[in-house]
């Protein structure tokens, strides 16, 4: 099989007329438009395409358009030998690749025309158009199994993330610590979707989706230093939610900068931007307020106007008004956005005002960050429509062309159990009392990564399914154990909890050979998180293990500390991941009014782990969430549920919603009443046989139809 | 009676206590550190990070006081943003140093915002929308080492740097408490028991007769009277 992979080219009609005649060779293996990137020590190399098979080995090549032959064919000889050696000396940096000094295949460099010139003689190179291709291809040799695997990695590697890291102190071979170090190396490699979904850059929107963890992020970075590559005079921006972004995009940006072209990214061209700004730094906001004038509008006058959580969108319609009267000057070649779906559509909309044709703007987001609300709007809501109508971006994947709608499949930071467990609860599909939540549409579940094992993914249906073994990376089942990898604990007090948790991160730390970096004790109650918090630091105390609370003894923004343990609430949490992750108080995450908040909380806690979680509580109410958790585990994380009827889900949303402040006071009053009228029987004041018939027969029926349920 | 590993019982459990009753939002637990051979001092954990200068800022500063709540150094942050921090120093079983303090919030600021979020962030932006209040913290010193002629050993400082207002001897975690409650928070006070359980034990007093002639504050055991 030949994967294409479309990158950026200028030469849009050779390109696909070479993909068209090479598709036809039957040939295995990649062939790259637009890549790789490479330079010498003076210039960057143009490798307009590269096909690397099996059967013919590599061949790289130079596109022509006719009106391009300028200094004639001589001077397109020695760009044919540039691009060999610059070839040369990337690939010779491999030791799989060298016979002694030399390379140990060979490179052949072509030129393609779209109709072949007359070669003078004396000048020595390959020059070819399209139908000169066949007979070319014919008469090369290709490459034996263990060289071409060589090649094919070493061009995949579009580059090393080295793990951050080093665990120099693990000692011991199957301690957590070492098996963490053997995940760190795998996951610096890029898998296949993400390396594609980075190269491939369509002439218009792209949308990259994929579960938390899929490498959303690490895509957008390469792929703007690979637009950057290819266009050094392009406005690119790159731009997310959390200020915390900032150092990750542009450390990915430069390393991949570094490896291919030995330089600097240009800063001015390739600017990396929080959506905002602040008084300190640019951002995208104010880089289109400043261009048409107007002025930019700050975190204290958005707050004050519009409140906190409406604060953002509201300077971003103020802006977009002003745009309705006069279009803008569009400002960026191309935008990258992370973080899509915390951000408004309104944003959305102003960005494609301020972005050139053909509108090459890329959003990235992650599925399911709230389960079963619409996470992201639709791209129809997301960037509006014209006067007319009409959709101002569509997406479509149309074949031969570079995809439009991505989706990157691994999550590489959650294993499947933890996965698995995480859905389940949050959608409380082993509740006895019934599901949570549940999407709307049934297919969003292979969406998202699950199979079918039993049954079907229809409304009202009953259904087993599981994680597909493509969703996540191999070293999942290779280095961890299920039974080890979750793990569920039900004490008798919050003492109890405070003093296994510390018993157990003490040991984590001794013979796990964990770093305190590496846990992360995740509170769900915002709220009272601070209260709670000292009770475990007292007993981490105890042992001598220091640590700290999120946004109280840290800034906000220092999550992880060295040699300090993290302690934060949910909303800190957020964005976070740590390998060993202990989710405390989780009775608090089993029943209440707003449950499909408090259910989400619960996801997002075991969901920050990028190895093991231990999902702690006490009381009750923890003991019946455990039989949650072990309905899961003894079905070996197979999730079998009854698919909601339309009815039923709305149902659902309706009595699970989260609540107005008006409606969560009147719940307490009538929570409080139904105490007192509890009190007033059971102290003789009130007899239930006195009770009025109807009130009677009310309660009567509710408590039937409770029980019925039940059963 | 008098030695770290009690005073740090004794603190630990006022700090509970204070948090049980909501009139604490966070609590740092107490730690014991090891600075010589025989001096132990008895204050909030090291892992707060806090820069050393804070320490030498000046009482009058704004920003000396953001700079506790950033670095979360203190003993107690209470309900309204105020700071408490209490550090004794022994050498074995006698007091060394003490140094109790207390910030009053210099903004007005609710609970559900110090509670939702990030103190630090909120007083922040409190700083830039809401008026700052004219109060002093206050800070109860003990140096046993560095008493002089014109230098009580124990001595109490507010409103400006150089005030040192002789005290008659060091102070208990309990008295300490007690003063910054019932005066300053008498609400509390009334209706929290426990802050009003007189202690057995009472530093002796300290004081050279020439600071006793003039101005001074004499701590005494009615202090624990409603």
């Amino acid at each position: 099989m030949l994967e294409i992979i479309h990158g950026q080219t200028k030469h849009q009609v050779i390109a696909e007329h070479l993909v068209a005649e090479v598709s036809r060779q039957s040939l295995n293996g990649t062939l790259y438009i637009g890549y790789p990137v490479i330079a010498t020590a003076d210039d960057k190399v143009e490798v307009d395409a590269l096909l690397i098979c099996r059967e013919k080995g590599l061949v790289a090549f130079s596109f022509v358009s006719a009106a391009n032959i300028s200094g004639g064919l001589p001077h397109l000889a020695a760009q044919q030998d540039q691009l060999y050696f610059a070839l040369q000396n990337n690939l010779s940096r491999h030791e799989g690749l060298r016979n002694g000094r030399n390379l140990a295949m060979e490179i052949r460099t072509v030129t393609l025309f779209p109709t072949v010139p007359t070669i003078p003689n004396g000048v020595v190179g390959t020059f070819l158009d399209v139908a000169g291709l066949d007979k070319y291809l014919s008469n090369l040799s290709g490459l034996d199994a263990q060289i071409y695997k060589q090649v094919e990695a070493a061009l995949q590697r579009v580059t090393t993330i080295k793990p951050i890291k080093k665990r120099n102190s693990v000692t011991m071979t199957e301690s957590m610590g070492a098996i963490l170090r053997e995940m760190e190396k795998e996951i610096s490699n890029l898998d296949q979707w993400q390396k594609k979904a980075a190269i491939e850059s369509p002439e218009g929107p792209q949308r990259i989706r994929g579960l938390a963890g899929s490498g959303k992020t690490i895509v957008l970075a390469l792929k703007a230093a690979y637009l950057h590559a290819q266009h050094p005079d392009w406005k690119i921006a790159v731009t997310y939610y959390s200020r915390s972004l900032y150092q990750q995009f542009r450390d990915l940006i430069r390393r991949f900068s570094y490896e291919h072209l030995n330089d600097e990214p240009n800063w001015d061209n390739l600017k990396v931007l929080h959506s905002w700004g602040g008084t300190e730094r640019e951002g995208v906001y104010s880089e289109m307020a400043n261009a048409i004038n107007s002025p930019v509008r700050d975190f204290l006058y958005a707050r004050t106007k519009f409140g906190m959580d409406g604060a953002f969108e509201g300077i971003c319609n103020e802006l977009i008004a002003i745009t309705n009267n006069s279009e803008p000057e569009p400002i960026y070649d191309a935008i990258l956005v992370d973080e899509a779906q915390d951000l408004p559509p309104v944003f959305f909309q102003l960005i494609y005002k301020f972005t050139k044709a053909p509108k090459r703007i890329v959003w990235a987001y992650d599925e399911l960050q709230k389960l079963s609300e619409a996470v992201m709007s639709s791209t129809e809501d997301l960037f509006g429509r014209e006067a007319d109508g009409t959709a101002r971006v569509n997406l479509s994947n149309i074949p031969g062309q570079a995809r439009q709608d991505v989706m990157l499949p691994v999550c590489y930071r959650n294993s499947p159990w933890a996965l698995s467990l995480a859905h389940s609860l949050g959608f409380g599909l082993n509740r006895k009392v019934g599901l949570v939540q549940h999407f709307d549409d049934p297919a969003a579940w292979s969406e998202v990564g699950y199979e079918v094992v039993e049954g079907a993914l229809e409304l009202g249906r009953d259904v087993t399914i599981k994680r597909s073994p493509i969703s996540y990376p191999p070293y999942f089942p290779r280095l961890l154990q299920s039974s080890d990898a979750v793990v569920w604990k039900a004490l008798d007090s919050e003492i109890d909890q405070a003093e296994w948790v510390a018993a157990e991160i003490a040991k984590n730390l001794t013979q796990g050979e964990l770093e305190h970096d590496d846990i992360f004790i995740v509170l769900p109650d915002a709220f009272t998180a601070k209260k709670r918090a000292p009770r475990i630091q007292l007993a981490l105390n105890r042992l001598d293990i220091p640590s700290h609370v999120v946004g109280v003894t840290s800034s906000r923004d220092e999550v992880f500390r060295k040699g300090s343990i993290a302690i934060a609430h949910i909303f800190r949490s957020k964005g976070n991941e740590a390998p060993m992750v202990y989710a405390l108080d989780c009775q608090f995450c089993f029943a209440g009014h707003e449950l499909i908040k408090i259910r989400n909380t619960l996801f997002t806690a075991i969901t920050r782990s990028r190895g093991w979680v231990r999902l702690v509580g006490f009381g009750p109410n923890m003991v019946a969430l455990t039989e949650e958790i072990c309905a899961v585990q003894s079905k070996d994380y197979r999730l079998k549920f009854k698919i909601p009827t339309a009815p039923e889900l709305k149902r659902m949303r309706m009595i699970n919603r989260d609540r107005t402040g008006d409606e969560k006071a009147r719940i307490k009053k009538a929570e409080r009443g139904l105490d007192q009228f509890l009190e007033a029987v059971r102290h003789g004041d009130l007899s239930i046989e006195n009770l009025p018939l109807d009130v009677k027969a009310q309660l009567a029926e509710l408590l039937a139809a409770e029980q019925n349920l039940d059963e | 009676m008098n030695n770290p590993s009690n005073f740090r019982n004794k603190i630990q459990n006022i700090l509970e206590l204070l948090q049980e009753a909501n009139v604490s939002i966070f609590i740092n637990s107490v730690s014991l550190s090891r600075l010589g051979a025989r001096i132990v001092r008895v204050t909030w954990p090291d892992s707060t990070n806090t820069p050393r200068d804070l320490f030498r800022s000046s009482i009058t500063d704004v920003e000396t006081y953001l700079g506790w709540l950033e670095c979360g150094a203190y003993s107690a942050l209470l309900f309204d943003g105020s700071i408490l921090q209490l550090t004794y120093v022994f050498d074995g079983d006698v007091l060394k140093e003490h140094r109790l303090a207390f910030w009053p919030c210099p903004y007005l600021i609710s609970t559900e915002e110090l509670l939702e979020d990030s103190p630090y962030e909120v007083a922040l932006l409190c700083k830039s929308v809401r008026p700052q209040r004219t109060i002093a913290p206050l800070r109860f010193d003990y140096d046993r080492d560095a008493a002089s002629d014109d230098h009580a050993a124990s001595h109490f400082t507010f409103n400006h740097d150089d005030c040192r207002l002789p005290v008659a001897s060091p102070l208990t975690p309990e008295e300490f408490i007690a003063f910054v409650f019932k005066r300053f928070y008498y609400k509390q006070w009334k209706s929290l028991a426990f802050l009003r359980h007189k202690p057995s034990n009472k530093f002796k007093k300290c004081i050279e007769e020439e600071h006793e002639q003039d101005f001074h504050l004499s701590p005494g055991l009615q202090i624990f009277s409603l």
